[in-house]
This record gives C-alpha cells, structure tokens and sequence, in this order.
C-alpha cells in the first residue's frame, strides 16, 4: 500500500508493520513447531513397524552413518588437535598436565555430540529435506497418499531412526578419533611439556562413563530433532526448485538452533542429575 | 488382480454443488458432475481453470470447502476413513508428470501399493507386475530406475502401477502433457484399451483436444471453475456454446 509521508510529503511504502510482521514470524514458528511435534508423535507411534521396515531403515543407517564416517572423521581429528594446540599455549604457564582431562571432557560431554550433531544436520538432515521436497513438488507423496501409503511409516520413521541411531554411533567414533588428534599434537609438539602416557591417564582418571552416556543421550535427542525437523520442511515444500532449495536451508538453520536449544536443557539436566566432581 | 481381492464392482461418480477458494481466490465454483460407472469423461479446459484440482478432490487429495462428491454412493470421506483393506473398490490417479518415486525400479514403482499392504506373495506380485508392463508396453524395463526413462515411457509405468492394483476408478491427470503427438496417440489408446478390457470409470483432465476425441464418453467443458458445457463425445465437437465455440476454435479443431 502505498500513503503519503506526513513529514515529507514522499510516496513511501507502508507494507506491513512492525507488529504485524513479528506477530506473522511468532505464528509461523509456532506453526512449525506444531507440525515437528505431531510429526514426531506420529513418528515415534509408527516405530512399532520398525521390523517391517527394517531394510529401509538400514538403508537410511547407511545413508545417514557410515557415508559420513570420513568427514566426521577428519573433522573430529582437527577439532581434539586444535584443542590441544590452543589449550597448551594457554596452560603453558601453569600446568599441562590437565590437557587430558580437558580433551577427554570437551570431546564426549560437548564438542563430540554437538559437531557431529552439526555435521549429520548440514549433510544428512539437507539431504532428507530435499528428497522428501522434491518428491512433494513432483507428486510423488500425493501417489503415496492415492495408494493408502502413510508417508510417515513409509518415509519418515526409517529416517527418524537411522538418525537416532546414527548420532550416538558417530559420537563414540568422533570422541576416539578427537582424543587421538589431540595425542598426535602432544606427542609431536616440542612446546608440549607432558607425554602421550601422562595425556592419557590424566584422560582416563577424570572421563568417567556418565560423560559419556551423557553425550550419547544427546546424540540421540539430536537425532530425532534432525530427522523430524528435516522431514517436517520436506513436507512444507511448495513452489519447485526454488521451494526446495529454500526448504532444505530452513531445515538445517532450525535444525542448529534445535541441537542447541537442546544441549542447554540436557546439560541443565545433567547436571541436576549428576552433581559437578570436585576431583577425579 | 489377487485371488482374495474384492469383486469388481463399477463405480459411478457423483459431484454435487463442489466449492474450494485458496487464499479467498475462489477456484471451483458450484461443480456438478457425474461420471457413469465404466465410462470415460473427459474434462476440457484452459489452464488454471481448476481442472486438476477438480480430480484432486475426487481421489480426496484435497478437501472442498462445500458439496459433496460421492463414489458409488459412498462420501469420498468416508471411503478415505476407511482401512484399505475394507475399501470396497480401488482408485488411482496418474499424475502429469508420472509421479515415479524416483529411489524405485520400474517394477517397485508397480508393485510398491501391492508390496507395501501385503496383497499378493512375491511370486503373484511378479506375476502382475510383468502383465501390467506388458499391457502398457513396457516390458523388460523391470530394473530401470524412472530417471532412465523417457517421459511417455514414465506416464505408462504410472497407469501399469494403476492397474496393478486393479483400480476401479482412474484418474489421468494431463495424460499427454509435454509428449509429441505419436506418443499423445499412443496414450490415448492404451486409456481406450484399459476401458474396453477393464471398463474402469475414467476421468481424464486435458486441453489436449485430439485425446478428448479419441477416448470420451462425455466432456465437460471447464471455465472459470464452472462447468459450462456438457455432452457425449459425439455432440461435443459440434456444441453451439460460445465458450466451447472459442476453445475448440482456439486449438483449431473446428
């Protein structure tokens, strides 16, 4: 619509306003979270026929895991050697000896879950959102619907849980291949004053297994949000190529703020459950 | 076709009083329509002027806002409620461009309504799903993946996975659409030779004119989401109705 300024007498455009574009952004949200989380119960409800599907879900397992082993691999590889390198600098001073346990922490309580978690979202989360996209846009899911195929036993559930099944595993594998990178940086940097021996048992004295069912649990929450998340914006799909280019970008940005959103409240909930250590 | 499957039944279509706005932009506007069981109607007319969306509503891919459409006496709501395995007759709709799921083969993609509700056994479903191939010429494209096949071939995969499931009522959805005209021809015989050997209702959306001639039973003339015309394949081509005149003017048919 466009009204004269009262100001300056110019032509300007009064488009929607401030309230109101919030007020549509705040119902949208809304929307959205209201169709992950019917998608989701309708999801976890189909599970039953999770032995009936078993042969797309491994497929999807396949798809989702073992295809991105290598780049959570070397990801994982720089993220503990980074560490090291940038820890190291900083406890120069005082005492390195910690470089284990700070490694050994950081890899399974955070940085594991929340990269791979990442990584699984931006590769196979983006490519879940697609295919389901496309196969919107083409009909594909309205000839599902015209052979009274449910699209969520049929698509969504295998999905849902080769990615809950997939985050864990690439977690365990991401906290290895981490606490390795950061023992080559300890083993090959002459400005790091312990060795690979005194790394690893300061590691083992501190990381217990609580930790580490810590992070798995959040590899699995984080699973269930990528998939649920991904599969919904595949669903919301209209409007080509260009919908499902914009599609797949929705559903990786909703799907970090979700992993995010969700590492607070588990580590708020962790620590209520399992007090802070004073020592090893 | 399964031994156990329900008996043929034949099925007439009946739409009373069919109305859907998007956005408030109104699209049908009062439909009324039937479809004899076991006949062909062809529905005509530009395009957007609600043609797909009018056989969306049939096979309950979309939800009228008012009217009422009924399958063999049955609400189109309640056959959609009920379990496939209590629906007393089969429905099937060839999409415009196929509708293949890509991640498929050929004879998935045929098979897939037949695998995924457990109605046959493995060697039965083999069975069906070669004559179906056959009967639309597409045999020994069983492991082909859609991306390997032409458009027209695709469009006949679609129909052989309609007749798969031995459907009662099939929709054609711009059967034609983007094919040369040999292979517009084709499609029009193989929707012929399915109502001779079937006898399914048939409705068939086009603007393609050659194929209304070749396969109709009845054609409604579709304008502005009303049906503004209606008459047996024989009488339509010599309709006086100014809005028929105009469009079979317009694609030079008379």
């Amino acid at each position: 619509m466009t009204e004269l300024s009262e100001t300056t007498g110019v032509a300007r455009d009064a488009g929607p306003g401030l309230l109101t574009r919030l007020g549509a952004g705040i119902l949208e949200i809304l929307t959205i979270s209201g169709e992950c989380a019917l998608l989701f119960v309708s999801t976890l409800w189909h599970c039953r026929s999770i032995i009936r599907h078993r042969e797309k879900v491994l497929s999807q397992l396949v798809s989702a895991g073992n295809q991105s082993l290598s780049i959570c691999a070397l990801v994982s590889l720089f993220v503990g050697m980074v560490m090291v390198v940038q820890a190291a600098d900083q406890l120069a001073n005082y005492t390195q000896e910690i470089l284990g346990s700070l490694v050994g922490l950081a890899m399974t309580k955070e940085l594991g879950p929340v990269v791979m978690g990442f990584l699984v979202a931006g590769r196979a989360g983006s490519a879940i959102a697609a295919e389901i996209g496309s196969m919107k846009v083409n009909d594909e899911i309205a000839a599902l619907r015209t052979m009274d195929i449910d699209p969520v036993p049929f698509l969504v559930m295998p999905r849902f849980v080769a990615m809950t099944l997939a985050i864990p595993m690439l977690i365990l594998y991401s906290d290895v291949i981490g606490i390795a990178g950061g023992a080559v940086v300890v083993a090959t940097d002459p400005s790091i004053s312990i060795g690979v021996p005194q790394y690893f048992d300061n590691l083992t004295q501190w990381v217990n297994f609580t930790d580490i069912v810590v992070g798995l649990v959040k590899g699995l929450v984080f699973g269930m949000e990528v998939a649920v998340i991904s599969c919904a914006f595949g669903f919301r799909t209209t409007g080509g190529s260009r919908g499902v280019a914009r599609s797949t970008t929705s559903a990786v940005v909703w799907s970090f703020v979700a992993i995010i959103i969700a590492d607070f409240v588990i580590v708020r909930a962790a620590f209520l459950l399992f007090p802070a250590r004073g020592g090893p | 076709m399964t031994a156990d499957a329900p008996r043929r039944s034949r099925v007439p279509i009946e739409i009373r009083d069919l109305w859907k706005s998007y956005d408030g932009n109104p699209v049908l506007k009062g439909i009324t329509l039937d479809v004899a069981a076991g006949e062909t109607l062809v529905i005509v007319g530009g395009s957007g002027e609600g043609k797909s969306v009018l056989i969306r509503h049939v096979i309950g891919l979309e939800h009228a806002d008012r009217g009422t459409i009924r399958l063999d006496g049955l609400p189109i709501d309640e056959y959609l409620e009920k379990p496939h395995r209590e629906k007393p007759f089969r429905m099937a709709m060839v999409f415009q461009s196929g509708a293949l799921l890509n991640s498929l083969t050929v004879a998935e993609n045929v098979s897939l309504a037949l695998r995924e509700h457990r109605e046959a056994r493995r060697d039965e479903i083999r069975r069906i799903v070669r004559e179906c191939l056959s009967e639309v010429d597409m045999e020994g494209t069983e492991d082909k993946l859609p991306a390997e096949l032409s458009g027209g071939m695709r469009k006949r995969v679609a129909i052989a996975r309609a007749l798969a499931i031995d459907a009662h009522v099939i929709l054609y959805d711009e059967p034609t659409a983007e094919l040369d005209p040999l292979l517009n021809e084709q499609i029009g015989e193989l929707v012929q030779k399915i109502q001779k050997q079937r006898s399914p209702t048939q409705i068939v959306v086009t603007h393609n004119l050659p194929l209304a001639k070749q396969v109709a039973d009845h054609v409604a003339m579709l304008r502005e989401g009303q049906i503004v015309d209606y008459r047996t394949g024989e009488e339509f081509w010599r309709s006086d109705h100014p809005h028929t005149r105009e469009f079979l003017r317009a694609a030079r048919v008379v």
